[in-house]
């Protein structure tokens, strides 16, 4: 036993903290006046001048000063938050005063440190509201870099002064009352700012506010940069975008927690109601650009881009914050539009044809968090769902986009065809009055005009067989495109399976290579002589499978429905449904003769089974797939359906979408679908989720086709 | 050439794989101890669970399991939970994309070998193995108590840092599940072998 005596130590901080929180933490300057003006936001300011002196080139008159008329500080406003680092004093109060009550965005207290990034000297002055005492703050970090250089010296000797011993003198002057504001004067500047740097600057803090909130939260910024006659006193705005082809505006209902997203009717774009999804209730505004508004947009504002969907917190950018990767491709694709496979067959949107914002707020969203750099968001379901949120509107727009395109087309080829007809018409009309005509300079003349008539007439012909043959092969590229799609997915289950064959027959060649004559294994080579056989006729399958594809794509046969749907379900899966031990059914005795090409008909049958076979995985009771036809009203009924674990309601009206899936953890690439529903239209067929055959969970598609084609 | 004294443990769905894979099943007994096949994922796990601290294990896991909700890589993760150890190579039909092989990375799987792989490849990845697990601070502490008498080995040997009195077959069981006693002891062993040949205590000629 022993008197304890306890003794207590204080952590201390370096010199060197000051480039730990400022130079260090702090990334790149433009980043740096980002977080000093977002100050100003915090501080209720309505207008920011932010002045660059004499910047280029550098000299010790060289000054950044940032202005605001915000709610200013007093003496232990200074003392109590300015001087204590990681200040709390904004986690406390997420809300800025009246009239504005913004939500406050710094929360770490660490963002005055910016100054040093931008110099090594800062005088701070500020008036509260209401008195007309300016208290004047001095920092010299360089003071703090010279104190560093001499304690790393070798046999520096002297006291070992820490971050928080070094004194910064203060002073107050007096004003004129109702002044109230900060103006940080920035001197003894570490860089150059070029013009192209101010540049950058505008078109980073033109993305501090998003666009619709101005309204609400008034917020000038203007920079003033006389040396350079393109930005003197230039006010950074976000351009209110009137050159887009097409505007979207989506919003909700808190109070009955429904969120509006975009549906297609009859081929035009609307707007539905579903329930909150898993990210929270979230406003969208799109704007998307066709080429012509591009060229537009670029010529207007040729120090924008267009560039993607950013999203505000309440009202205040959240991400990409401060992002200047000059170039493009560099840029972060947050939604990962660009990401999506197979990029430009479908006529895709990617992130240089939009420009929009999400609107989300700390309350509604509170699942969707920062991730610590700034630059992306924690992996959270809330962010994952707005990914797909997001991702699941554009494909609507490219939708809608794709139906207007398609009935251009068909507008333009009827209209060629009207003026075929107009032609052969008008030409019947001219060797009648030909006939009559009496004067022989008339007739010469008319038979001149015929003649002229008839070449454009074999013009028209023949730009309408280019107009048809261009149609077609556009639409075998895309079938093309599908049987790539569909391939890929069985490839991957192709190569599993000739891979374990090959192994095995390896391993037992390699065996018999290696023992063979010894007696001790006579038993095994039999075995294996066997083994070796029946592999072979696996691997002999494979291929025959496989060669489906190598097939001419654009053969279009007879083929018979009812035989076709036999052996897919008794032959082609019968060996699969048993490995995954599922009972599958198949009921038909109505036959129906279609003419279409095979492979692309049995796509839709493999699409259907491989989804019913991830819908299965987890059944624990008995797993069963059924597919039945009947003939009603002149069409031919298939029901196909299974009792996996169904298709919740809110995504009953996207499952057909492309790229749309809920299995993507077992490989679905959520194509499927979209490729079924594909496949029936080019049949004139329809297919439809209807009320589930078995209970309590599973799903049921109604296929029907026409008997007439 | 002598069986090394193993058991390899093998995890995959595919029914009758002995019959199938007569060949490498007559070469991996030809190689090793024995030989036990698991269908059904879960039995694998206890059986390693449970004979962690009795044998040496080498796991072959396969990674798909079509019919099953979870895969390879979530039996490897719960044979984590419990052993960082035994060594797990895993067989796979499959190429794995960039992150879930990470996923494999992060749960030290020994090796990936593929489905189309010879018997010597598997024979020579699972020797590997078997030697690298062999350099194992609790197969050294195993070989060492071998040449004790059984009355030694059960005889409460060292005090550990809470007081607790252990014997060497129970120090040999805290390694091998990796309690934090067993890591704890490990760490030590380490540090005070290093200690004694720095400072000459002892040489690694002996």
């Amino acid at each position: 036993m022993s008197d304890k005596k306890i003794n207590t130590l204080k952590f201390k901080f370096d010199v060197s903290a000051y480039r730990l929180l400022g130079r260090e933490l702090i990334t790149d300057r433009i980043t740096a006046l980002f977080e000093l003006v977002k100050n100003c936001y915090d501080a209720n300011a309505e207008n920011v001048l932010v002045q660059f002196e004499q910047i280029n080139p550098r000299t010790d008159k060289s000054k950044i000063i940032i202005q605001d008329d915000g709610i200013g500080m007093c003496f232990e406003d200074i003392r109590d938050k300015w001087m204590v680092i990681g200040t709390s004093s904004k986690r406390k109060d997420r809300q800025t005063p009246p009239p504005f009550n913004r939500k406050v965005v710094g929360k770490k207290g660490v963002g005055r440190f910016a100054v040093d990034k931008l110099g090594a000297k800062l005088l701070l002055k500020t008036t509260q509201k209401g008195s007309n005492k300016l208290i004047c703050l001095e920092t010299d970090w360089s003071l703090y870099e010279d104190l560093e250089h001499k304690q790393l010296t070798l046999g520096f000797s002297g006291d070992n002064q820490f971050f928080t011993d070094i004194e910064n003198n203060y002073w107050t002057e007096y004003t004129e009352e109702g002044i109230s504001g900060t103006a940080l004067q920035i001197s003894m500047v570490s860089d150059v700012w070029t013009e192209d740097d101010i540049s950058r600057s505008i078109k980073e803090l033109s993305k501090l506010i998003s666009p619709s909130s101005i309204l609400t939260y008034p917020f000038n910024i203007v920079i003033d940069a006389p040396q350079y006659n393109n930005y003197k006193k230039q006010k950074v705005s976000t351009k209110a975008i009137d050159i887009a082809t097409l505007k979207i505006e989506l919003g909700f209902n808190e109070k009955t927690k429904k969120q509006e997203i975009l549906a297609i009717e009859d081929g035009e774009l609307t707007k539905i109601e579903v329930n909150e999804r898993a990210c929270g209730l979230v406003g969208m505004t799109l704007y998307y650009f066709d080429q012509t508004a591009k060229n537009k947009f670029r010529k207007s504002f040729p120090e924008e881009g267009i560039d993607g969907i950013k999203v505000y917190r309440d009202g205040l950018i959240a991400t990409p914050f401060a992002e200047y990767v000059s170039h493009r491709d560099q840029k972060k694709d947050l939604f990962g539009l660009d990401k999506r496979r197979w990029s430009g067959f479908f006529d895709k949107i990617g992130t240089r044809d939009l420009l929009g914002w999400i609107e989300i707020s700390d309350e509604r969203n509170p699942d969707i968090i920062d991730a610590t750099n700034r630059q992306d968001f924690v992996d959270s379901k809330g962010w994952l769902e707005l990914k797909s949120f997001t991702i699941e509107q554009v494909k609507k727009i490219e939708e809608f986009l794709k139906n207007k395109r398609n009935k251009e087309t068909n507008k333009s080829k009827s209209t060629f065809k009207k003026a075929k007809n107009d032609l052969s018409n008008i030409i019947k009309q001219l060797n009648i009055v030909k006939d009559k005509a009496e004067s022989p300079d008339v007739k010469q003349s008319l038979i001149a005009v015929k003649k002229e008539l008839a070449k454009t007439q074999a013009t028209v012909t023949k730009s309408l067989a280019d107009f048809q043959n261009l149609e077609k092969q556009k639409k075998q590229q895309e079938n093309l495109f599908f049987s790539l799609v569909s391939l890929q997915t069985y490839a991957g289950m192709l190569s599993h399976i000739t891979r374990t064959s090959i192994g095995k027959i390896k391993r037992d060649a390699e065996f018999i290579h290696k023992w063979m004559p010894d007696p001790r294994f006579n038993d095994q080579y039999k075995q294996m002589g066997g083994n070796i056989y029946s592999e072979m006729n696996h691997l002999g399958d494979a291929v025959d499978f496989l060669l489906k594809y190598a097939k001419d794509d654009q053969k279009f046969e007879e083929i018979n429905i009812k035989d076709t749907l036999e052996r897919i379900f008794n032959n082609i899966y019968h060996d699969e449904f048993e490995k995954r031990g599922i009972k599958a059914s198949l009921e038909i005795n109505k036959d129906l003769i279609v003419n279409y090409n095979l492979k692309s008909f049995e796509d839709i049958f493999d699409n259907l089974i491989s989804n019913s076979f991830k819908a299965l995985v987890n059944n624990t009771s008995e797993k069963l797939i059924k597919c039945s036809a009947i003939v009603e009203n002149n069409k031919f009924i298939i029901m196909f359906s299974d009792n996996g674990y169904g298709i919740s309601e809110d995504n009953k009206h996207r499952i057909f979408d492309v790229f749309f899936t809920t299995t993507s953890e077992q490989g679905g690439a959520g194509l499927g679908l979209f490729i079924v529903k594909s496949r029936l239209e080019a049949l004139k067929g329809t297919i439809k989720v209807v009320d589930n055959e078995f209970k309590p969970t599973g799903t049921t598609f109604r296929i029907e086709l026409p008997f007439k084609q | 050439m002598d069986k090394l004294n193993a058991i390899i443990v093998i995890i995959d769905d595919e029914k009758n794989i002995e019959k199938s894979n007569i060949a490498l099943f007559t070469e991996l007994k030809i190689n090793f101890e024995s030989v036990i096949v698991f269908m059904n994922q879960q039995e694998g796990i206890n059986y390693i669970k449970n004979n962690i601290d009795k044998q040496r294990m080498l796991v072959l896991l396969d990674l798909g399991f079509p019919s099953e909700p979870t895969n390879g890589h979530d039996i490897l993760n719960s044979i984590r939970v419990f052993s960082f150890l035994v060594p797990v190579l895993i067989w796979s039909g499959i190429d794995e994309d960039d992150e879930t092989f990470a996923d494999l990375i992060n749960n030290k799987a020994f090796a990936f070998l593929n489905k189309n792989a010879s018997s010597d490849e598997i024979i020579s990845k699972l020797t590997e193995a078997y030697e690298y697990a062999d350099n194992d601070i609790s197969i050294a502490l195993e070989d060492w108590i071998s040449t004790h008498s059984d009355e030694d080995k059960n005889k409460p040997y060292i005090l550990s840092l809470n007081g607790k009195e252990l014997t060497l077959n129970e120090i040999l069981k805290e390694i091998r599940i990796q309690s934090d006693i067993g890591k704890s002891f490990s760490k030590k062993l380490s540090k005070l072998t290093i200690d004694l040949l720095t400072r000459n205590k002892e040489n690694l000629d002996d």
